[in-house]
């Protein structure tokens, strides 16, 4: 089995984690997202208040960022929960850290390669922090619409 | 009917829980990863295991092969994102008698449920 990732593979990357933001979103949540853009950037700058991240290792190493505003946070917790938090507390971290697990690994899935392996979710709870990621020829930034307002995938891989 | 659901999501185990009160299971014990699940299936008498593979501390796969070398036969559903063909050969290998992957659909969850819990 290789492990070895093609230039080309690279430059599919962000197909299997667009397919995953949304699977993730219309079979958990009964949502149907519509991505607005995607472009590569050089530096990574969330303007959101709050952000799941995962790091994958294997044949791809980096990094991936899901981040939201509170409101959507709040929204997305209600539908998976059944009641509204009003405050960003455990279970709400708890909640961005599973859709960003829940993403990565359904884009792991679709790359079909046994070896990338996934890390424990983290939470940062807070807008306008920078990350510095591995590789910044190949940071990708995918925007969603979901019906409570914008979502942001990030990923930096290599 | 006994249940435990063992994942490092408190989320998740929310998730799964309000599926198992839609089937009619409320005698739940939850458990936050793999060696604390196996502490609560050691005082417990179980008819059915849930858990998730990526845990801290004691992973999915240790804690269903914890299960399995006490005898136990009990019915064990692993509930992840490792969704490849060679993953699931894995945990069945570990003794993992039912696979749903993350994510799911709630009817899927409670399809799977249903095959568990007493009519």
């Amino acid at each position: 089995m290789s492990t070895t990732v093609t230039q080309s593979a690279i430059e599919q990357l962000p197909t299997p984690f667009i397919e995953s933001t949304r699977a993730v979103f219309s079979t958990m949540l009964g949502v149907e997202l519509t991505l607005s853009d995607a472009c590569k950037c050089r530096r990574f700058y969330s303007p959101f208040d709050i952000s799941g991240v995962i790091g994958l290792s294997g044949s791809i190493k980096g990094m991936l960022v899901v981040g939201m505003d509170t409101p959507v946070a709040f929204a997305i917790a209600e539908e998976l929960l059944g009641y509204r938090p009003t405050e960003i507390d455990g279970e709400v971290f708890d909640m961005v850290g599973e859709l960003a697990n829940m993403i990565c690994g359904n884009a792991k899935e679709r790359m079909g390669d046994p070896s990338i392996a996934l890390g424990l979710p983290t939470v940062v709870s807070g807008a306008n922090y920078n990350i510095v990621f591995h590789s910044d020829k190949q940071l990708h930034l995918l925007c969603f619409e979901t019906p409570w307002g914008p979502l942001s995938i990030e990923f930096g891989l290599k | 009917m006994k249940v435990l659901v063992v994942d490092d999501s408190g989320v998740m185990r929310k998730i799964i829980i309000r599926s198992l009160n839609a089937v009619g299971v409320s005698d739940i014990v939850e458990a936050g990863d793999g060696q604390e699940g196996f502490v609560q299936f050691q005082a417990h008498q179980f008819d059915l295991v849930l858990t998730d593979w990526n845990m801290p501390v004691r992973n999915g796969l240790e804690f269903v092969t914890d299960i399995r070398k006490t005898g136990s036969k009990v019915p064990i559903m692993m509930i992840t994102t490792e969704g490849q063909r060679s993953q699931v050969i894995l945990a069945i290998q570990a003794g993992v008698t039912d696979y749903l992957v993350k994510p799911f659909e709630k009817e899927s969850l409670r399809a799977k449920l249903d095959k568990y819990v007493p009519v």
